[in-house]
């Protein structure tokens, strides 16, 4: 049996699911650690893990996070259906701050991309126990050992929501650009009128994008077409309905207002950029 | 492993769910592609659980037997989350044509390596994107105390399977990062 590189590649799942026989598993073993490309391979796939535990971790933590009470609960209206709205402007900015501190949820444990570029190199104990590497079945589970300061990282974050498709976004993913986040709720027409004006405006420019965020899965209001993604929970920057920020490229306040008293100097403001 | 011999009239179920809630929501963590859901997913998987306590056989530990009951949830919470979604215009595909005539896409696609996005918000976006049986099998992998053969028990598919889909989701989620670091 010739094991090379093809080889490898083509028995890699097996490697890696216990689908080798002893002398494969021994050749396969001895090719590893003898070529840089194959090894490469190997330490790319077992350094996902440690990104997935990381990742995890984190959701974990968002899912013990205290549940803020519902705002039809504190505003004792039930019907009124508060809307987040979110305006990016963007402008392009040559590189990302690098001094910007993390929006939401600073990510103590987190685990660079470089860690699949160049992993501690891999011993070949590694490449047999990749399959065995979880505690034995008679272990009892821990359950409850999640790292105080994580949880305390991500508790009632500022900014968290989703696109329709469910994906995640913080405001991490503005980097590098200008948010104007507006907050509207279905009974103040004013404010919806304004963000809708604000969108007309500013909207066509090229460098400018719009995104919209809402409290709960509320259809938009008619005769209105900015976006809205939705609210997970979060503080929304501590926004009330009918208020707006505009954050600079490094995410620092520039502006911060009532989308209906203060539309014209924030029209202004965006103007002037 | 220790055999179990609980029979369901034996079960204190509320000492039960007090017992495995912290174990329950690390199982719904897992399943759910949102976290925010976890907790409701495990409520609800609790009381599922307790309906049908009298299906239970003892012929795998409690925990593994609600486990399989929160992935079910879970599976279920998010498909009836994508059907409501459904009626909602997906502004992300859309494109808005203005009446100067110019367009914008919603979302342009971030211009590679322009952004310094953190891992972990790559990482959030390609595991969504695995179809469920890949991505739960790979994600339990995170859980404390969870095994490989307890895996494929709450998952109720072969071990070997467990291993294969989660080489296959460990494959993508590589590649998947290692292209956009190019
Ligand atoms: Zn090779």
């Amino acid at each position: 049996m010739n094991v090379d590189c093809q080889w490898i590649s083509k028995n890699l799942e097996a490697l890696f699911c216990d689908g080798l026989t002893d002398e494969q598993h021994q050749l396969a073993r001895a090719h590893i650690e003898n070529c840089q490309t194959c090894r490469s391979e190997v330490q790319a796939l077992i350094a996902v893990d440690p990104l997935i535990k990381n990742y995890f971790r984190q959701q974990l933590a968002i899912a013990q996070a205290p549940r803020r009470p519902r705002r039809s609960v504190v505003y004792g209206s039930a019907v009124a259906v508060t809307a987040a709205v979110l305006l990016i402007l963007v402008w392009r900015t040559p590189s990302v701050k690098p001094g910007m501190p993390p929006a939401v949820a600073p990510q103590t444990q987190s685990v660079p991309a470089a860690s699949v570029e160049a992993p501690p190199p891999v011993k070949t104990d590694e490449v047999t126990n990749i399959a065995r590497a979880k505690p034995e079945p008679s272990q009892p589970p821990k359950p409850d050992r999640i790292e105080p300061a994580v949880v305390a990282d991500v508790n009632a974050p500022d900014f968290l929501v989703t696109d329709p498709a469910g994906y995640s976004r913080t405001l991490e993913d503005y980097r590098g650009r200008v948010a104007l986040i507006g907050v509207w709720s279905k009974d103040q027409p004013q404010s919806v009128a304004s963000l809708e004006r604000l969108y007309e405006t500013f909207g066509s420019d090229t460098r400018l994008r719009l995104v919209g965020v809402s409290n709960e899965r509320v259809q938009k209001p008619g005769n209105t077409s900015f976006p809205i993604l939705y609210n997970q929970g979060s503080r929304l920057l501590g926004l009330k309905p009918g208020e707006f920020v505009l954050l600079d490229e490094a995410g620092s306040v520039k502006l911060r207002g009532s989308l209906v008293k203060d539309f014209e100097s924030l029209s202004k403001l965006l103007r002037e950029r | 492993m220790k055999t179990v011999a609980v029979r369901a009239e034996d079960i204190d179920f509320e000492a039960a769910a007090r017992e495995h809630r912290s174990f329950l929501l690390q199982i719904a963590v897992a399943s759910a592609r949102n976290p925010i859901d976890a907790e409701d997913i495990v409520q609800e998987a609790l009381i599922r659980g307790f309906r049908g306590l009298k299906r239970f056989r003892g012929d795998c530990p409690l925990r593994i037997w609600l486990s399989r009951i929160v992935v079910r949830v879970a599976i279920n919470h998010h498909r009836s989350v994508a059907r409501r979604l459904k009626r909602w215009v997906f502004f992300a595909d859309l494109e808005t044509v203005h009446q100067d005539g110019s367009s914008q896409a919603f979302e342009p696609p971030d211009p590679a390596g322009v952004f310094d996005r953190e891992a972990l918000m790559d990482i959030r976006k390609h595991v969504n994107r695995l179809p469920d049986e890949f991505r739960m099998p790979l994600v339990m992998l995170a859980v404390e105390g969870l095994t490989i053969p307890e895996i494929a028990g709450v998952l109720e598919i072969p071990e070997g399977t467990v291993k294969s889909r989660i080489f296959y989701a460990r494959k993508r989620l590589k590649e998947a990062l290692q292209t956009r670091k190019k």
